[in-house]
């Protein structure tokens, strides 16, 4: 088979592959939750921000913090999942996640490195208002085992995301542009916080 | 033959049941760490809470509802395999005959004739214990090739994520259906 021959199937393919699905209704038809639970932490920019800080932070404060802070994360979330599937109240949850941003952004522009404990203690307590948000969403999805799979898969890729951009710091330039990261980070947490986004 | 076609419907049973299997990742994961002292250590905990649970299935799971204790049982050893790595081997071993209790129970079929009752408790069994095979291989096998710290941040982390995803289905269980 000639080179010409193949491109137009090929480019066929490649098209079909772009093409949007038809779907019925508005929001992912068909979708058996994983797909919406593996968009609803992307979907959210301050959850995405706050997961990232997350990654960030750890690759900032090196091993054991590089791998102990994603795994936190993730525990501490499903018990405020848990809280919020169960329908336990907790108070300011949009505040709380605004704010995790803001404080775990600061970390990593102030370059603060407090002990392995504080640190899993603060985005211990951080994780407990995004999981809740996740949490209250969760009994009405119309998968609930595929969604709670595809946000915590969703969450692991973002903290891994924050992992790959914090392995800069191997760089002098990489630190900066790290820590100039964590100050975007905190300042989009803070226009979360005040209403301006 | 009778009761083989119990054998086949008992291997799907982890399948249907995703607290069996989830359970099943997390005990794969719990002993795919340091696998030669928790394999020879922990066999025999795990085959004696194995075996309790398939005798006491029938008063135990009218006590304690089977798949909310599963899920906790899976969430708490992801948790700890997640949090402990491998230096928590007496913990570990100390979970594996609730984890064995636990997987005795769930896998006794419904009362029936007794070969189709044998083929599908044979079958559930199997189905089981099936996934620690590959699991428990891949884990020694990245261990002794691979990078150990790469290995040891990735096993934490897919158990971190097991523990929070049996964490959630505990609650969504608790909480009932919707509506």
């Amino acid at each position: 088979m000639t080179r010409t021959t193949l491109a137009a199937p090929l480019c066929a393919l490649a098209l079909t592959a772009l093409a949007a699905p038809a779907l019925a209704h508005s929001e992912l038809a068909g979708d058996s939750g994983f797909v919406s639970g593996l968009l609803h932490p992307v979907l959210g920019l301050d959850h995405v921000v706050a997961m990232v800080a997350v990654g960030l932070w750890g690759a900032f404060l090196g091993a054991p913090a590089l791998w102990l802070l994603p795994v936190v994360f993730p525990l501490v979330m499903a018990m405020g999942g848990a809280l919020g599937v169960l329908g336990v109240p907790l108070p300011a949850v949009e505040a709380g996640i605004a704010a995790s941003a803001i404080v775990l952004g600061a970390m990593v522009a102030l370059a603060l490195r407090p002990p392995l404990w504080v640190a899993a203690a603060l985005v211990g307590a951080f994780a407990v208002f995004h999981g809740h948000a996740h949490g209250t969403e969760l009994p009405e999805a119309a998968g609930p085992i595929g969604y709670s799979l595809g946000f915590v898969i969703a969450t692991g890729a973002l903290h891994l995301a924050g992992i790959t951009l914090g392995m800069l710091t191997r760089w002098p330039g990489g630190r900066v542009a790290v820590r100039v990261g964590g100050g975007l980070v905190a300042a989009t947490g803070a226009a979360f916080l005040f209403g301006l986004a | 033959m009778p009761g083989l076609d119990g054998v086949y419907a008992g291997f799907a049973v982890p399948l249907a049941e995703p607290a069996i299997g989830m359970l099943a990742v997390a005990l794969g994961l719990l002993i795919g760490r340091d696998l030669p002292h928790r394999v020879t250590q922990g066999a025999p905990l795990y085959l004696a809470g194995l075996a309790a649970g398939l005798l006491a299935a029938r008063p135990l799971t009218a006590v304690v509802p089977t798949e909310p204790a599963l899920l906790a049982l899976a969430a708490l050893a992801g948790a700890l395999s997640a949090l402990t790595g491998d230096r928590a081997t007496p913990l570990a071993l100390g979970l594996l005959p609730m984890i064995g209790l636990g997987m005795g129970a769930a896998c006794l079929p419904d009362p029936g004739p007794a070969a189709a009752m044998l083929g599908t408790g044979l079958g559930a069994l199997a189905g089981a214990h099936i996934v620690l095979l590959p699991l428990c291989g891949a884990a020694d096998m990245a261990f002794e090739r691979l990078p150990r710290g790469p290995v040891d941040i990735g096993l934490r982390i897919a158990a971190s994520w097991l523990a929070a995803l049996a964490l959630l289905m505990l609650a969504l269980v608790l909480a009932g259906p919707v509506g």
